[in-house]
C-alpha cells in the first residue's frame, strides 16, 4: 500500500521526466526514442531563458529582503513586550493562512489604483515579500524562543556589550534557522504563480508564468524538458539544504 | 538583552525600529490592499451594496461553481486522509534509518512547482496519455476519452499535489504521541489493535481534523492545479475569479467572489488553528 | 571584617521587590579581600536574585553594591569586573574550549600571545589539556563545568559569582568539585560568593554562610556560629539536623518532655548530641531513666549511614526524636524501647524569631 502511495506521490515527477527525452514532436508516456533535442530547444527558447533569470533574481531579491524584515520582526516580537504584541505576530503571520489568489486579486486592484510601486519586478518583489516575511517569521520565533538567554549573559559578564553579545553568541545560534528560513522563502518566491500572474509584466515574467502559458497552450516536448530541469534544481536544492543541515 | 534599558538605547524604540520595515509592509500592502478589496464587493449599487454577492449567491452558475469547488475540497482531502494516514503512521513509526530519507522523498515534491506537477497530470490525463490509454483500455470509456477538464481528474491531480502537507501534519502528530502510553494500555490488558484504536488514533484526532482542514482549504482555493488540469473554464472559484479579475476586467464582481473564499478560508483557519492547539495538548 | 573600608564587595541595603511581593529584603553584606561567602537557602529565598543583582542582571529596587571602593549599582552588566559562573555553565556552542576561556580576555582587548598564554596556564590549572580544541558538547558535564570556571578566572575579576555550580554533577564529582575549587579559591585569593540550597556543601568549604529564607538574612556567620548557635528557629533546623524544643517553663517542652533549662523559648538539641544507651528503662548505673533530659521511646527506623548511623525513636507522646551516633546503632531492632539521654550543655536557646 505504501509502495503505491509512493508511486503516486513521485510517478508524474518521473514521467515528466521520461517524456522529456522522447525523440517525438509530440508529448508523448512512455517516450519513445531517446534524444535531447528538446532541452536543447529550450536552452535556446529566449521565453525560458528570460523566465528563469527574471525568477532567479526574484526569489534571489524576496527571499533576502524577507530574511531581513522577518528577522528584525522576529527578533522585537520575542525580545521585548509591549502592547498588542500577540496581535502583531497574528497580524504577521496572517498571509499564510489566507489563500494566494485572494492577496493576488487584492494587490490587484490595489495597484491599478495606487501605483505606489512601478510594475513588472517592483511590485513582483514587492508582492511575494508579504507571504516571504511570514514563512521567515514563522521559521524564526521558535528558533529565537529556543536561545539560551544565559549565554548571552555570560557573553555580556565577560565584558561585551549586549549588542555585540547577541552578534557574537546568539547569531551563531540562530545560523541554522536563518539558512532554513532564506531557502524557504525563495523556493516560495521561485515556485509561486498566482501572484506572478497576476501582478508581472510581460517583459518581466518569470519561469512559472511562461511555463503555465506554454502549459496550456502547446504540448510539446520543450515544456517537459523545461520541468525537468526544475525538478533537478529543486533536487540540487534539496540535497544541499541536507548537506548543510548535517554538518 | 533584560537591560537594554540601561546601555543607552531606549527599549522601546529599538523594538520599533525592528519592526518598523514589516509594520509598514503589512499596512501598505496587505490592510489597505484587503480592505480595497472588501470595499470594492460591496460598492455596488453605489456607494453601499451588497449586489456583487447577491449576483452571485442568486446565480445557478456562480453557485455551481462554489458548490463544485467545496465538492473539490472534500473529494481532495477524502484522498489524502486515505492515502495520508497509513504512509504517515509508517513514518512516524518506523525505526529504521530509511525513515529520513523516506520523509525527505515524501516533501520533495513541495519543492517542485505547482506549475510542473500539474503539466505531469496533463501528459498523463490527455487523449493519449497513459491514463486514458488505460482506461480506454477498459471499454468504459470512449475511445478518445481524456480525464483533461474532468472533475475527476482535478481530483487526482489536486491530491497528489497536496498529499505531502497532509502526510506532514499527520506526521507531527502522530509522532508526538508517546509509544508509551500504547504500551501502558497493552500491559494494563488490551491487545495490540484495541490500543491503537483507544489510545493512538484517538489522540490523533485532532491531527486528522487539522490535516483535513489545511487540505480542504488549499483545495478550495487552489488555481494552478485545476485551471490547467481542468481546463481554462473550469468551474472552480479561483479560476473564476482569474476570469473575472484579468480577462473580463469585472473588478467589483471578482472581489465578491474573493471576499468569499477569504471567508470560507478565515472560517476554516480559525477552526484549524484551534483544533491543532488542542491536539498537541492533548497528546502531551 | 566587617568595616567597608578594607571590604572588597560590599553590599548596602540591597532589596528587590517585584509589586507586592518583595524578593530580597535589605541585605547587608561586607565580603573580604580573599574570602569565600555562601549564600544559603532554600528555593525562592532570594539568593539568585541577590547574586544577579551583584552581576548586573537584575536592577535592585534599593541599594548599593561597591567593589573595591567604587559604586557599582548602575553599571550595566559588561563593565562589571564580576566573572560569573552560571548554572546551566552557559558556554559559548559554537566556540571551543580555548575560546570560550579566552572571551572575556578579547573583550579586554588583551593582546594575542598574552591570551594565548593565560588560557594555557588556566587549562593546565583545571586539568583540561588534551581538551582544548573540542566544542561544549564534546565534553562531560564535569569537563564543561570547569571551562566554566576556568573561563570566568582567566580575567582576574575583582570578584568571583558562582550560582549553583554543583547542582548539576552528580553525587560523586559533587564532593571532589567542591574541594578542588576552594583550594584553586585560597591559591589564587579570589574574593567569591556563592549561592547554593546545599547546606553540607556551603558549610564544608565556605569562610562565611549568609543564611537566607524568603528573601530575608536570617543570619550571616561562620560555619561553626550557624551551626553551634543559630540565630534563628529557621537557620537551626535548615543547618544540620536538628530537634526543636519549644518550652513555656523551665521544667517541661509543650511535648511533655521532661527538660532541665533555665527558661522559656526555643532549645535545639542536636541529633549527635543525644546518647542512646539502647537499655531498658530501668539505666545501666541506676541513672533517674524519664528524669529531665532523658526521654524513652520505641525504635522506629534506623539507617545506616556508613560514618555513623541515624535512629528515629517515637515517644509515648506522638512526638519523634532524631538521634545520631556510631554505626552500631544501626543494629538496633525497630519496634523495640529505647532510652536516650543528653546533658544541659547540650541545648542551644534560639534568640528569636522574627
Amino acid at each position: 500500500m505504501a509502495v503505491l502511495t509512493f508511486l503516486y506521490l513521485l510517478g508524474p515527477l518521473f514521467v515528466i521526466v521520461a517524456a522529456s527525452f522522447s525523440d517525438t514532436g509530440y508529448l508523448t508516456f512512455p517516450p519513445q526514442g531517446l534524444s535531447l533535442r528538446w532541452y536543447r530547444a529550450a536552452l535556446a527558447d529566449a521565453r525560458y531563458l528570460n523566465g528563469f533569470f527574471v525568477s532567479l533574481k526574484l526569489g534571489g531579491t524576496v527571499a533576502a529582503l524577507s530574511l531581513l524584515i522577518g528577522t528584525a520582526a522576529a527578533v522585537a516580537l520575542t525580545r521585548f513586550s509591549f502592547p498588542g504584541r500577540a496581535f502583531i505576530e497574528a497580524l504577521f503571520l496572517s498571509p499564510l493562512v489566507l489563500p494566494g489568489l485572494v492577496l493576488a486579486v487584492a494587490l490587484t486592484l490595489f495597484f491599478a489604483a495606487n501605483p505606489v510601486v512601478p510594475p513588472g519586478m517592483p511590485r513582483l518583489i514587492v508582492s511575494h515579500l508579504l507571504v516571504g516575511v511570514p514563512l521567515v517569521l514563522r521559521v524564526m520565533l521558535p528558533v529565537l524562543r529556543r536561545v539560551d538567554r544565559s549565554i548571552e549573559e555570560a557573553a555580556q559578564n565577560l565584558g561585551a556589550s549586549p549588542f555585540l553579545a547577541f552578534i557574537l553568541v546568539t547569531l551563531p545560534f540562530l545560523r541554522p534557522g536563518l539558512f532554513a528560513a532564506l531557502a524557504l522563502a525563495f523556493i516560495f518566491s521561485f515556485d509561486e504563480v498566482e501572484m506572478a500572474l497576476f501582478l508581472g509584466s510581460a517583459r518581466d515574467a518569470p519561469l512559472t508564468v511562461v511555463l503555465y502559458g506554454a502549459a496550456q497552450m502547446q504540448m510539446d516536448p520543450t515544456v517537459a524538458a523545461v520541468s525537468s530541469l526544475l525538478i533537478l534544481l529543486a533536487l540540487l536544492m534539496m540535497v544541499a539544504q541536507q548537506l548543510y543541515a548535517q554538518r | 538583552m533584560s537591560t537594554s534599558g540601561r546601555a543607552g538605547i531606549p527599549g522601546g524604540l529599538v523594538a520599533a525600529g525592528l519592526l518598523a520595515p514589516a509594520a509598514l509592509l503589512f499596512a501598505v500592502l496587505f490592510v489597505w490592499p484587503q480592505l480595497g478589496l472588501f470595499l470594492q464587493s460591496v460598492s455596488q449599487p453605489a456607494p453601499f451594496g451588497v449586489a456583487q454577492y447577491q449576483r452571485f449567491l442568486g446565480d445557478s452558475y456562480y453557485m455551481g461553481v462554489l458548490v463544485n469547488s467545496l465538492a473539490l475540497g472534500v473529494c481532495v482531502t477524502l484522498v489524502t486522509l486515505i492515502l495520508g494516514f497509513p504512509m504517515a503512521f509508517l513514518l512516524a513509526r518506523m525505526e529504521s534509518r530509511w525513515a529520513g530519507l523516506l520523509l525527505l522523498l515524501t516533501t520533495f515534491p513541495l519543492w517542485v512547482s505547482a506549475v510542473v506537477r500539474s503539466f505531469a497530470w496533463m501528459v498523463l490525463f490527455f487523449r493519449s496519455g497513459v491514463a486514458s490509454r488505460m482506461l480506454q483500455g477498459t471499454g468504459l470509456v470512449p475511445h478518445d476519452f481524456q480525464l483533461i477538464g474532468t472533475f475527476t481528474g482535478v481530483v487526482i491531480a489536486l491530491a497528489q499535489v497536496l498529499l505531502p502537507i497532509m502526510i506532514l501534519t499527520l506526521y507531527a502528530v502522530i509522532r508526538g504521541i508517546d509509544r508509551d502510553l500504547e504500551h501502558a494500555a497493552m500491559n494494563l490488558g488490551a491487545s495490540p489493535a484495541v490500543a491503537m484504536w483507544l489510545v493512538t488514533l484517538r489522540l490523533a484526532r485532532g491531527g486528522v481534523l487539522a490535516g483535513s482542514l489545511l487540505v480542504f482549504s488549499l483545495s478550495v482555493s487552489a488555481f494552478a492545479t485545476p485551471s490547467l488540469v481542468g481546463g481554462a473554464r473550469a468551474h472552480f472559484m479561483a479560476v473564476t475569479i482569474y476570469e473575472q479579475t484579468l480577462e473580463l476586467l469585472d473588478w467589483p464582481f471578482a472581489a465578491a467572489i474573493a471576499a468569499i473564499l477569504l471567508a470560507i478560508s478565515l472560517v476554516v483557519a480559525f477552526s484549524y488553528g484551534k483544533l491543532l492547539g488542542d491536539a498537541r495538548s492533548e497528546v502531551r | 571584617m566587617n568595616s567597608t573600608g578594607s571590604a572588597e564587595l560590599v553590599l548596602d541595603g540591597l532589596a528587590r521587590r517585584y509589586g507586592s511581593t518583595t524578593a530580597v529584603a535589605r541585605v547587608d553584606l561586607a565580603v573580604a579581600p580573599g574570602e569565600l561567602v555562601a549564600l544559603l537557602g532554600p528555593s525562592g529565598c532570594g539568593k539568585t536574585t541577590t547574586l544577579r543583582m551583584v552581576a548586573g542582571f537584575v536592577e535592585p529596587s534599593e541599594g548599593r553594591i561597591l567593589l573595591r571602593g567604587r559604586d557599582i549599582t548602575t553599571l550595566p552588566p559588561h563593565r562589571r569586573d564580576a566573572g560569573m559562573v552560571f548554572q546551566s555553565y552557559a558556554l559559548f556552542p559554537h566556540l571551543t574550549v580555548a575560546e570560550n576561556i579566552a572571551f572575556g580576555l578579547q573583550r579586554r582587548g588583551v593582546p594575542k600571545p598574552e591570551v594565548a598564554e593565560r588560557v594555557a596556564r588556566m587549562v593546565a590549572l583545571l586539568q583540561l589539556q588534551g581538551l582544548e580544541k573540542r566544542l561544549p558538547r564534546q565534553l562531560s558535564g564535569g569537563q564543561q563545568q570547569r571551562v566554566a570556571v576556568g573561563r570566568a578566572l582567566v580575567i582576574n575579576p575583582a570578584v568571583v559569582l558562582l550560582d549553583e555550580p554543583f547542582s548539576n554533577l552528580d553525587a560523586l564529582l559533587r564532593e571532589g568539585t567542591r574541594i578542588e575549587l576552594r583550594r584553586l579559591q585560597t591559591e589564587l585569593g579570589l574574593t567569591t560568593l556563592f549561592v547554593t540550597h546545599d547546606q553540607a556543601e556551603a558549610m564544608a568549604i565556605s569562610d562565611r554562610i549568609a543564611v537566607m529564607n524568603k528573601g530575608r538574612l536570617e543570619q550571616l556567620g561562620t560555619p561553626r556560629e550557624v551551626y553551634d548557635r543559630p540565630a534563628t528557629r529557621f537557620v537551626a533546623s535548615f543547618i544540620g539536623r536538628a530537634n526543636l524544643f519549644t518550652a513555656t517553663d523551665g521544667r517541661h517542652s509543650e511535648d511533655g518532655i521532661a527538660l532541665d533549662i533555665p527558661g522559656p523559648g526555643t532549645w535545639l538539641l542536636r541529633p549527635e548530641r543525644i546518647a542512646m544507651d539502647g537499655a531498658p528503662a530501668s539505666g545501666p548505673n541506676g541513672a533517674p531513666t524519664d528524669g529531665p533530659n532523658s526521654a524513652t521511646g520505641i525504635v522506629e527506623v534506623v539507617c545506616f549511614l556508613g560514618t555513623g548511623a541515624q535512629a528515629v525513636l517515637r515517644l509515648p507522646g506522638g512526638r519523634a526524636l532524631l538521634v545520631e551516633g556510631p554505626a552500631a546503632l544501626a543494629d538496633l531492632k525497630p519496634g523495640r524501647s529505647a532510652t536516650v539521654r543528653w546533658t544541659r550543655a547540650d541545648l542551644t536557646l534560639i534568640p528569636g524569631d522574627t
